[in-house]
């Protein structure tokens, strides 16, 4: 049997988009030895595809396209002293690296298979879009139905052309970005039809990408029937009820050659699960506490593998934290102030999630969430058990926006053994 | 003649949702008599600039020969009219760019004589 080369390192970090390349920069800043992991030829992850304006208000202070703002962090890895691995697959996380107090990552590279060993891992692989069979069209199953991240990278990256008449399901931010793509690209983009009341991308979008190119958006629509036996011919479209489901007689037949889903992210967790890592249901990313660490120690998450992000920028602040903790974790240098046992965070009323689930340490934090619909007037309730300790002013909230609430150490100290604490959002009738 | 148009503000992630009383001038132009709604001085610009001519960034992408990627996103440095993006887009379809390029290079000087430069968005390394 040959040996398989192995290498030592404090943190290796799987995945090179933003929240990799942040959490390496991070780690390596805090003086851990640093690797990361990508499994493309090129750095930089989606960003390299999503080449619109919109990107670093907050972290830079200036507004770049998706690729500039990748190509900054692209220049700060190559010149802080981390080891880069292109075209390199993780294909298992173990326990049993040097003689069981390290992690064993095994890679698949260019040079063959090589085994990391490190104290911290850091999961950034990103997030994956969810898939005709997921939402499940009836109808036949020509070409032409694409993903909408798939369809730009067949525009930005490969120079091809996806079609010529595009319908678009979904009103996420990527198939807004697209409908405008197609559009500037030549592509006749029939409409973007929407199974909610509202659309669900930011307002910048709606804006910019369809109301500027005269894109009809059709709420509280939805694509019933795919047509066309090689290719698709048409789409039928239905109006929805309340419910959601289709209104029967509101079928209309609409022809084009392309069917475009933006219908959603899921994060990529299998390698996540396969380590022992604990998933929560509704992200559908890792469980991690305050530091992004996740219920197996040493191994943090963060960015769209964590939970979907709408903004770059703030998948850039996570990945900072998670590197910083991983970094800490190796070197042992980490706070030891930790509480016997964590307090669980819980969402409540229209909250749709809350990152992190739990809290292990008695200091200030953040908790990270959604909303589930929009709401015109609601307000964040944070309560103990029975006990109310914090209510936020009422405001309005869309689940297209990713919300922050303050964690103070006064509120972890109100909680009782045995209890959570429960961020809610809660809905305020008109006075 | 005056009338009231309701957007969002696209300058940062906040989105405030501009009211503006649009007043149409004797030569047919328009300007705005009054913003409502902005949460800062940048709101009121971009409302103001929005009803004399909309500006946006265009970005697309450029083949690029001998790199090892087929295309190079590029951007304009500032802000264009939007009357102009179809145009400039049969412009910037032709262009051709060799490897190696680099962020920040100039792509097409001086865009529609706009006074904008078409910029490379990401470097693209020789094959």
């Amino acid at each position: 049997m040959t040996r398989i080369e192995t290498r030592d390192y404090d943190v290796v970090v799987i995945g090179g988009g933003p929240a990799g390349m942040g959490a390496a920069l991070a780690a390596r800043e805090a003086g851990a030895s640093t690797v990361i992991i990508e499994r493309n030829a090129h750095l930089g992850g989606i960003l390299r595809q999503c080449i619109h304006p919109g990107f670093g208000l907050t972290h830079f202070k200036a507004e770049l396209t998706g690729p500039e703002y990748a190509q900054r962090f692209i220049n700060r890895v190559r010149e802080a002293d981390i080891d880069v691995m292109l075209g390199s697959m993780v294909l298992g996380i173990d326990e049993g690296g040097r003689g069981g107090t390290a992690h064993n990552v095994t890679v698949m590279g260019e040079g063959g298979m090589v085994r990391l060993t490190c104290r911290s891992a850091v999961l950034a692989m990103g997030c994956r879009e969810r898939t005709r069979s997921e939402i499940k069209i009836p109808g036949s199953r020509p070409a032409g139905v694409y993903t909408a991240g798939l369809a730009q990278r067949y525009i930005n990256i490969e120079n091809l052309r996806p079609g010529h008449r595009v319908v678009i399901l979904g009103s996420g931010d990527i198939g807004l970005i697209m409908a405008r793509r197609c559009a500037l690209e030549g592509l006749e983009v029939e409409g973007v039809y929407e199974l909610m009341p509202y659309a669900n991308g930011l307002h910048r979008n709606v804006k910019n990408c369809l109301e500027d190119f005269g894109i009809p958006l059709h709420l509280s629509t939805t694509v019933t029937r795919v047509i066309g036996r090689d290719r698709v011919e048409a789409v039928e479209v239905s109006r929805v009820g309340e419910d959601l489901s289709p209104i029967p007689g509101t079928e209309r037949v609409v022809p084009c050659d392309t069917l475009l889903l933006s219908v959603g992210l899921v994060p990529e967790n299998e390698l996540a699960r396969s380590a022992g890592v604990e998933i929560d249901p509704r992200t559908r990313g890792a469980r991690v506490d305050q530091d992004l660490q996740t219920n197996v120690a040493g191994i943090f998450s963060c960015g769209n593998v964590l939970h979907v992000h709408d903004l770059a920028d703030n998948v850039t602040a996570e990945a900072t934290r998670a590197g910083r903790a991983a970094a800490a974790h190796a070197l042992g240098t980490g706070e030891r102030d930790g509480l016997a046992a964590p307090i669980a965070l819980e969402p409540g009323g229209m909250a749709g999630y809350i990152v992190p689930a739990r809290i292990g340490r008695m200091a200030t934090a953040k908790a990270f969430f959604r909303v589930r619909r929009p709401l015109d007037r609601a307000q964040i309730v944070i309560s103990a058990g029975d006990t109310v300790l914090f209510r936020g002013k009422v405001r309005d909230y869309k689940p297209s926006i990713m919300e922050t609430a303050p964690i103070t150490a006064k509120m972890l100290a109100a909680v009782g053994p045995g209890e959570a604490l429960t961020i809610s959002i809660d809905p305020v009738e008109e006075a | 003649m005056a009338s009231t148009e309701t957007f969002h503000c696209t300058t940062c992630p906040s989105e405030c949702l501009l009211t503006v009383c649009v007043e149409r001038d004797g030569d047919g132009t328009s300007h705005a008599a009054s913003v409502h709604g902005n949460r800062c001085p940048r709101g009121k610009r971009f409302a103001e600039q929005e009803i004399i001519c909309p500006m946006r960034i265009l970005a697309t992408t450029v083949v690029v020969e001998g790199g090892d990627e087929r295309l190079v996103p590029v951007r304009t440095r500032t802000p264009i009219p939007r009357a102009l993006h179809k145009r400039a887009m049969e412009t910037v379809r032709e262009l051709r760019v060799s490897a190696p390029v680099h962020m920040g290079d100039v792509i097409a000087a001086d865009l529609l004589d706009s006074g904008v430069d078409l910029i490379a968005s990401m470097d693209v390394d020789l094959a």
